[in-house]
């Protein structure tokens, strides 16, 4: 059906809302009838609303690396493998294969049929699983040597529902190849109920106000925000950076027989073009795919790609198929930040290498010119978001969860704001729930110790790094098993136009008598009863030189027990005590030094 | 006979309303300004109205009324300003920074030029002391009181004023917590200060420190100020019983209660909106339906709530500014969610061509540009006038006159021209984007609450209600609205039929797989007897009522849900769990649309409310606080020209005094009550009622835009 129906701005605008509400109310309904920790207390879900040819309309308070690239691709492998699209009909995707983010990303997708049996928009729900199925209980496992290795059940748009009745054969097999399957079953229905909930709602607003309206309103939408896009991409100079980083080594043979026992080296290069309105990142001069799931899928090196853009650019510019259309990422097959080859596996698609490659990406925007880009976020999976699973010795009942205590900062920005703490990674963006301790312990045999903010571990600039976090939690009454996979023990978040960078991410076993052991932020551990994983997150870079920070905001980094007056006179040049008195003569010398 | 006065006040940021009520009925609603350096000044300047209207000496109407309800924004306002007493947060070692990093969220993912909030006690305030206990409420680490007794003097040292103690776990075993209070008495002697146990004795940590530290922060203030207030009301006249303040549940406690609770107050005012709704919705015989929507309408926010069979919808999450940036009170209180809009949210046209409305506001100064006070950029207000919603000559009761060219002129440079649009269609799309925004924000807070605004009857209160709360409700599907006379003083009006009541909580936990018969009793066994001891010190008369509620989840799920228990019911065996069982099935499966009946349950919090049903008048027959208020007028008809869907109509005005019951009047039409307008679409009809309006909007089904309108569905 195509339409040359013209709506005005204020239709627009009410429809906009419209949508909008419509992802909020799907958002809310898996928020709050959840059941794993990660979906319910992380917010790692995200939910969308999208053209029938999967252009992103709607997406609310989604995650950016579930939904900025893929869901196109994920809506063509429905309509490629299923073209009699019916409704009641629904579909379960989480191949990163064929355009999600990785198997963990359990995403439900529904066709919005109307009554003459004709697709207008497609619902997207999707939740990232507290277990999957992988072979070792984590949902990130980089161990993986392949897709076998790496166990977890995959479907690439599977029809999960016909006439709105679930398909019995598959919730048996997931009940037979998933951890804590009472569990999974309760997401499952989160995560249905999610989707059908947006499903019936887009039904009503085109019953009302017609689908060839809600047509002429996507049209016009998706042009709207190409055009403030382009004006935005004109606003930034011409120029050409690459920037480079590497990936902490990986404690895997098979790794270092591939030659990348010192890291993965990640290069970005970002090409503006003022006088077109348009911008390309290239991904193509990276490694081949990696004998580990550290791979991306196609869907997270682009989107971790578009996330640095967005960060980069400022506010004000609506993230949809319009405007992601004046970024071209270039990519390759084979490619560890490109197309995946199967069985090449890319399980721990959303953290790692996305991370490396949208914080380059941030980097390369800030090379380019002041006032765009910004430092970089500090890495991931800090201690905080261990995945934890055991027995719980008070029911006998087994759990696997992943926590979401204090995590890593976020980077100093343009706009001058300092760091978002506790960011999580750039691909969290900040969006991320934090666990109740109290609630932790509830529902896990577990004791938290301590979460608390590091002083003088900002990434110092004239808008600071969010500092790292200190955490410290261990298993009471059992053995239990702490797997992580957390990035940044060698490089940290760097800085940008002079800003400085974060600290590394560190972890220690405390054993029972209270000593520290060091120990690799990529790990499969069993923790004792009595001892603790010990961690130390990443700040976040900073940007622009320290030195111009407002000496205002450094007394009051002084006061907030932020740093220390020994660190703002020797990183700052400011003289301040710790009642946040600057001492502005000595403070003019030491700046003018 | 002498008449027996009830006396309501609140005082808003920009207002003090005052509500008076005899015996029998209220008689009507008294407004001054309200004056921030000494708010008993704006108080009294209230109460001098009232008196004069009935003819007293301010000494003898104090003399002769009885009740006193007194509503604050003085708690907020300090919160909001920073002017809060030097406080100290004391926790478990291991966790300065509970304040800090709250519960982490945000929105707007690509926005990071939104700043952090720094904690509510600076973190030099935060102390750490050496004790843990665990979450079967055992004791891993005991209090070492020496280091106890150092960090208090250290904090003595400090001159902190006030602490808050929020110890992990202490919701199930308080000893920790109440041994510091003891020690704060003895090293400390003078210093206010809040155990969390005692605050709010629930579980998650962020929200527990969070009520506590807000809860110490205010109590010397508020102490002054409560104190201050009844002395010097009683200095004036007043004979009557102790002053009774209200709180976030939509009730009120007596001072020398509240003053150890002063939390309570925060946000109060907002919560008493529905506490009226509520009667409003019972007074009219032909608006009969099971949930209320309460909407208040001020200049600079957008206040909602609902109220389900008379019952008035409760939060856990209430925020102290935008949610994600402010703080979070912890509080159970009555649900009203604000939004940020008003008739001084500012229009404006973006890069894309798309228009806004607000969030920016041009608040009271300068205000629209129709205020001739220097303000630039066209609002709601401006372009009601412009669309002859507002009478330039009339407004406030013309109090201000305004200046309708300068906000013509601004409408068709500011957002006319850009989108090619005469000034008046500039009006109606700034009021069409406004109104979906207010719809919008309806509909997300109904969604979250599981109702259907199409079941709802609506109350619009507040002075800016009147200007487009047709259009909002007919979008929203909603048939009636309740238009009160005194919607300008809705919260005093809620004052006036508030209960004595209170909300006390226990977080313990039970699961319905190992269910602790023995300690569920016993922990909805302590809820009672603290209601009861609550309800024993207050000699008023009144029937007395608990009700009590259990939040629950299924097994492993995070985010619970209320569940009603009635009056307390206590679980003797597997009947009685079954019966819990469905009532939790039920309540999932309406705000869901899912549920898993049967699968095991768990309980994390047990919540008690006590109440003491106060006396009620009748809703009032009379105006408002002008002189000739009470003085029967002719129904005066003009007619001027209003705008609407794009078309210029032929209004009627009705500007009203007084009016006889049963009149009916077809929109399109404007009416103009002293302290507020309203403005009847087309096809839409208003009853008037001697307290109010019914509006009834025709078509309003087919209207309902069900995106997002429609509560929850099967």
């Amino acid at each position: 059906m195509t339409t040359t129906k013209t709506l005005d701005s204020v239709q627009l605008a009410v429809l906009e809302s419209r949508f909008d509400a419509i992802a909020r109310s799907m958002l809310n309904t898996l928020l709050r009838s959840a059941r794993t920790g990660v979906l319910a207390v992380a917010h790692d879900f995200s939910c969308a609303v999208l053209t029938k040819d999967g252009d992103l309309l709607a997406w609310a308070e989604s995650i950016p690396i579930h939904v900025l690239h893929g869901p196109k691709e994920m809506v063509q492998t429905m309509k490629r493998f299923h073209p009699d699209l019916k409704r009641g009909d629904a579909f379960l995707h989480n191949s990163g294969y064929h355009g999600c983010s990785h198997t963990a990303d359990w995403t439900m997708l529904i066709p919005i049929i109307d009554d003459d049996g004709e697709h207008h928009f497609t619902v997207l729900a999707k939740a990232h699983q507290g277990d999957c199925g992988n072979s070792v209980p984590t949902t990130y496992m980089w161990q993986a040597r392949d897709v076998y290795e790496e166990g977890g059940l995959i479907f690439p748009a599977v029809k999960v529902q016909s006439n709105y009745e679930d398909n019995q054969d598959i919730i048996r097999m997931c009940q037979m190849r998933i951890r804590a399957p009472d569990h999974w079953w309760g997401d499952y229905l989160a995560l249905m109920g999610s989707a059908r909930i947006g499903e019936r709602r887009t039904l009503d607003l085109m019953q009302e106000v017609g689908a060839d309206t809600l047509l002429a309103y996507s049209r016009q939408w998706l042009q709207m925000s190409d055009e403030l896009m382009e004006e935005r991409l004109r606003q930034i100079p011409k120029g050409k950076a690459t920037a480079t980083t590497i990936h902490d080594p990986l404690p895997l043979d098979a790794m270092t027989e591939a030659g990348y026992g010192d890291g993965i080296p990640i290069k970005v290069t970002v090409e503006t073009f003022p006088e077109e309105g348009r911008m390309v990142v290239d991904l193509r001069e990276n490694p081949d795919n990696l004998p580990s799931g550290i791979n991306l899928s196609e869907a997270c090196a682009k989107s971790s790609a578009l996330i640095g853009v967005f960060l980069g650019i400022g506010k004000g510019v609506p993230s949809n198929g319009g405007s992601l259309s004046r970024v071209d990422v270039l990519i390759r097959e084979g490619c560890c930040v490109g197309s995946p080859v199967h069985p090449y596996s890319c399980s721990a698609s959303t953290t790692n290498l996305q991370d490396r490659v949208a914080n380059a990406t941030l980097e390369a925007l800030a090379e380019i010119a002041d006032g765009w880009g910004m430092g970089q976020f500090g890495y991931g999976q800090a201690a905080g978001g261990s995945v934890i699973s055991g027995t719980d010795p008070r029911t006998g009942k087994p759990f696997v969860n992943q926590l979401y205590l204090a995590a890593s900062g976020g980077p100093g920005t343009p706009f001058h704001t300092d760091g978002w703490l506790n960011a999580y990674t750039v691909g969290g963006c900040g969006m991320l729930y934090k666990d109740s301790i109290e609630i932790d312990e509830q529902i896990h045999p577990i004791r938290v110790v301590a979460e608390k903010r590091i002083i003088d571990s900002e990434g110092p600039g004239r808008s600071i790094g969010a500092s790292a976090a200190f955490t410290e939690f261990g298993p009471v009454g059992c053995s239990m098993e702490v797997v992580n996979g957390g990035d940044g023990s060698v490089v940290p978040a760097r800085g940008a136009r002079g800003g400085g960078e974060g600290t590394q991410m560190q972890m220690w076993r405390r054993k029972v008598d209270g000593t520290l052991e060091e120990i690799p932020t990529f790990h499969r551990i069993t923790l004792a009863d009595g001892e603790t994983l010990v961690g130390v997150s990443c700040s976040g870079g900073g940007y622009g030189p320290p030195t111009e920070r407002e000496l205002d905001a450094v007394a009051k980094d002084v006061l907030e027990r932020v740093i220390t007056p020994e660190r703002a006179k020797a990183v700052y040049g400011v003289a301040v005590d710790l009642d946040g008195v600057i001492d502005h003569d000595a403070t003019a010398a030491l700046r003018a030094a | 006979m002498t008449p027996t006065y009830t006396i309501s006040v609140d005082t808003g940021g920009t207002f003090t309303d005052l509500v008076l009520a005899d015996q029998d009925e209220v008689i009507g609603l008294f407004k001054s300004s309200t004056t921030p350096d000494d708010l008993f000044v704006g108080i009294t300047g209230a109460i001098e109205k009232a008196a004069a209207h009935v003819g007293l000496p301010i000494a003898d109407l104090l003399a002769a009324t009885k009740v006193f309800v007194y509503s604050t924004t003085r708690s907020t306002n300090a919160i909001l300003t920073g002017n809060v007493a030097k406080t100290a947060f004391v926790t478990t070692r291991g966790n300065r920074d509970i304040l800090l990093y709250r519960e982490g969220g945000k929105d707007q993912p690509h926005n990071l030029a939104l700043p952090f909030k720094t904690p509510y006690v600076p973190r030099r305030l935060c102390f750490e002391i050496t004790e843990r206990v665990l979450a079967d409420g055992s004791v891993a680490v005991e209090l070492d009181e020496a280091a106890a007794r150092a960090t208090l003097e250290r904090i003595g040292e400090l001159e902190v004023e006030a602490i808050g103690v929020c110890l992990l776990w202490s919701i199930l075993n308080p000893e920790h917590e109440l041994r510091i209070g003891e020690l704060i008495e003895e090293i400390l002697p003078g210093v206010e200060y809040s155990l969390s146990h005692q605050v709010n004795r629930i579980v998650r940590e962020y929200r527990r420190a969070s009520s506590t530290v807000i809860d110490a922060s205010i109590k010397p203030l508020m102490r002054d100020h409560l104190n201050d207030l009844e002395s010097r009301l009683r200095g004036l006249g007043f004979n009557g019983d102790p002053l009774m303040v209200t709180h976030v549940s939509g009730g009120v406690m007596r001072t020398e209660q509240m003053c150890e609770r002063p939390i309570q107050t925060v946000d109060s005012g907002p919560a008493l909106a529905p506490v009226a709704g509520v009667v409003y919705a019972e007074a009219e015989p032909d608006a009969k339906a099971p949930d209320v929507l309460v909407v208040d309408t001020g200049g600079t926010s957008f206040d909602v709530s609902i109220a389900n069979e008379g019952r008035i919808l409760y939060t856990r999450e209430k925020w102290l500014g935008p949610k994600w940036y402010g703080h979070m009170t912890g509080l159970p209180a009555v649900d009203t969610q604000s939004l940020g809009a008003g008739g001084g949210s500012i229009a404006r046209v973006d890069a894309g061509g798309l228009l806004h409305v607000g969030p920016e506001s041009a608040g009271a100064d300068p205000g629209p540009v129709a205020y001739g006070k220097g303000g630039t950029e066209p609002t709601v207000t401006d372009a009601a006038l412009v669309l002859g919603y507002i009478d330039p000559d009339n407004f406030l009761g013309g109090a201000m006159k305004l200046d309708l060219e300068a906000a013509r002129s601004a409408m068709l440079e500011k957002v006319g021209e850009p989108l090619g649009l005469s000034a008046e269609g500039a009006a109606e799309a700034i009021l069409r984007v406004a109104s979906e925004s207010m719809r919008g924000f309806i509909t997300d807070m109904t969604v979250a609450q599981g109702r259907d605004p199409r079941q709802c009857v609506m109350i619009a209160g507040g002075g800016a209600a009147g200007l487009n709360i047709v259009r909002i409700a007919r979008d929203l599907g909603v048939r009636q609205i309740i238009i009160p006379r005194l919607a300008a003083g809705l919260s005093a009006t809620g004052g006036q039929f508030s209960d004595i009541s209170a909300t006390f909580s226990i977080g313990q936990y039970a699961s319905s797989a190992a269910f602790d018969f023995d300690k569920v009793n016993a922990t909805v066994g302590e809820l009672k007897t603290a209601l009861t001891s609550f309800l024993d010190a207050v000699d008023q008369p009144g029937e007395r009522e608990m009700r009590f509620v259990c939040e629950a989840r299924y097994d492993q799920q995070i985010w619970e849900i209320d569940v009603d228990l009635g009056e307390g019911r206590e679980f003797h065996g597997p009947e009685d769990l079954a019966w819990l069982q469905e009532r939790f099935d039920a309540a999932h499966l309406n705000l869901f649309a899912v549920n898993q009946p049967g699968f095991p349950i768990e309980i994390v919090t047990w919540r008690g409310e006590g109440r003491i049903i106060r006396p009620k008048p009748a809703l009032t027959t009379a105006g408002a606080d002008d002189d000739d208020a009470g003085a029967a007028a002719d129904v005066d008809v003009t007619t001027r020209t209003g705008w609407f869907g794009g078309e210029p109509m032929d209004t009627a005005v009705h500007r009203v005094e007084d009016m006889s019951a049963l009149t009916r009047i077809e929109g399109p039409a404007i009416i103009e009550e002293p302290t507020t307008t309203i403005v009847l679409d087309p096809g839409s009809v208003a009853q008037v009622r001697p307290t109010h309006y019914l509006v009834e909007i025709a078509g309003a089904d087919e209207a309902a835009i069900a995106a997002g309108t429609v509560g929850a569905e099967a």
